[in-house]
């Protein structure tokens, strides 16, 4: 429910932003808005499935295999 | 270039690396689990490559003074390259916020506020950091000194009345794990708590009289390193190895053992706040350094328009990452110690030899 508002409030924030300081800001600072939305927005879709995957979640397969065999070798 | 104003004096350093480095560092003890009465090893390994950082980045910025570490980024790594450099650091940011995030609200959710949902606890806790980011780092650092006087008198208290429960020397015999255990246990140790202190490379340029600032840093993290074998030796010669080792916040088990006279109990709630402030802090630094490295990423000429949308991606992170308790303990005991190896040792190392080669450039 949270992330659901949270989704929509910062798509309409960031659709205002874009649309109302596209002139008057300059364009990193709407390019850098856009990406920050964009992320929280994919961080909010309420279906899991599409959703962008957490740090712990990329880290842990990209580590585990490292882990494990270091873990293994050491004994632990 | 560096603004002069808006710096912190050595002492607001000291104090602030100590509250960022002390937060919930003692919460899980999980070096005190794996090491047991070897404790002591991990945590002056761990403090080893935390002082190296900290002296290369000392170093790096020493050679540049006029400008920021993110500034001499750009002019040792070229401009692409420190952005990608800076993005590391922001996915570390963010790791880091996100198990701090989840171990306070967890620790709330089993001890104190059971019924209290763990996101509306995030909620609250992102919230007020995004506002202490807002005021920028005089205040966070005014806010340290104020609350630091009375952390050290409580714990102080509570050491000296849980040194009454140990009865042997929990450290002895020593020597009981091999090699590789304790080595191990030492990067454990490097990656929380002293790893977090490679965020201050980012704020030495802050910090007035700046041949100095490594002394600073060192006493903080020494103090901290100190604080933590306390901690741990109270709680492993309190609780006994055994259950230290088995219960998920052994610290907080053993100070639950204070009692003043016969009638004065749960005296453990008090130290809770004052250590959720300090774990608080730690979130503040993260979200403030990460607002630093945002605009210099993204070349913003007003960065605080983003401190809230930043906070806003803080909260839903928080929120999705480490959703079972298991899983925050797992994680750091065998992912973390080897994914921050890149943020906290190697870049710092990469980028003090690129520092050296250009130095020797002619001009």
């Amino acid at each position: 429910m949270l992330s659901d508002v949270i989704c929509l409030a910062v798509a309409g924030y960031s659709l205002v932003r874009f649309f109302h300081k596209n002139n008057q800001r300059g364009k990193q600072d709407i390019v850098a808005m856009l990406i920050l939305s964009a992320i929280i927005i994919g961080y909010c879709i309420p279906y899991p499935k599409f959703a962008l995957p957490t740090i712990e979640s990329v880290y842990t397969y990209l580590y585990q295999p490292v882990s494990k065999y270091f873990l293994q070798k050491v004994g632990l | 270039m560096i603004i002069a104003s808006n710096k912190i004096t050595q002492g607001q350093f000291i104090c602030l690396v100590f509250s960022y480095l002390s937060g919930f560092s003692t919460l899980f003890l999980s070096e005190a689990k794996l090491l047991k009465q070897d404790v002591w090893m991990s945590c002056c390994l761990g403090m080893c490559p935390a002082i190296i950082v900290v002296w290369i980045f000392y170093r790096v910025q020493l050679k540049y003074p006029a400008l920021t570490m993110v500034e001499i980024f750009d002019k040792l790594c070229g401009h692409w390259m420190t952005k990608l450099i800076l993005i590391i650091y922001l996915v570390y940011i963010l790791e880091m916020m996100a198990a701090a995030c989840r171990a306070l609200s967890s620790f709330y959710t089993s001890v104190a506020l059971p019924n209290m949902p763990s996101d509306q606890l995030i909620l609250l806790i992102i919230l007020s950091t995004t506002y202490a980011t807002y005021l920028g780092i005089g205040t966070i650092v005014r806010s340290v000194q104020l609350t630091l006087p009375f952390f050290l008198v409580g714990i102080i208290i509570i050491f000296l009345f849980l040194w009454r429960e140990v009865e042997t020397n929990p450290l002895l015999p020593p020597f009981q794990h091999t090699v590789s255990a304790v080595v191990y246990g030492g990067l454990l140790s490097s990656y929380f708590p002293f790893g977090k202190t490679v965020v201050f490379g980012f704020l030495l340029s802050r910090v007035h009289a700046m041949e100095k600032t490594f002394s600073a840093a060192v006493k903080g993290i020494l103090f901290s390193g100190l604080y933590l074998l306390i901690a741990s030796y109270l709680t492993l010669g309190a609780l006994g190895i055994n259950l230290a080792g088995s219960v998920t916040f052994p610290f907080f088990s053993a100070i639950q053992m204070v009692k003043f006279g016969e009638y004065v109990e749960r005296i453990e709630i008090t130290i809770i706040c004052i250590w959720t402030m300090f774990t608080i802090f730690e979130i503040v630094v993260l979200q403030y350094v990460f607002v630093l490295l945002f605009r210099h990423i993204f070349r913003l000429k007003n960065a605080k328009r983003f401190i809230f949308p930043i906070g806003v991606l803080f909260f839903v992170i928080a929120q999705k990452s480490f959703l079972r308790m298991n899983d925050l303990a797992v994680y750091n005991l065998t992912i973390a110690p080897f994914s921050t190896l890149l943020p906290i040792i190697i870049i710092p190392v990469v980028i003090g030899l690129l520092a050296v080669f250009k130095g020797r450039e002619p001009a």
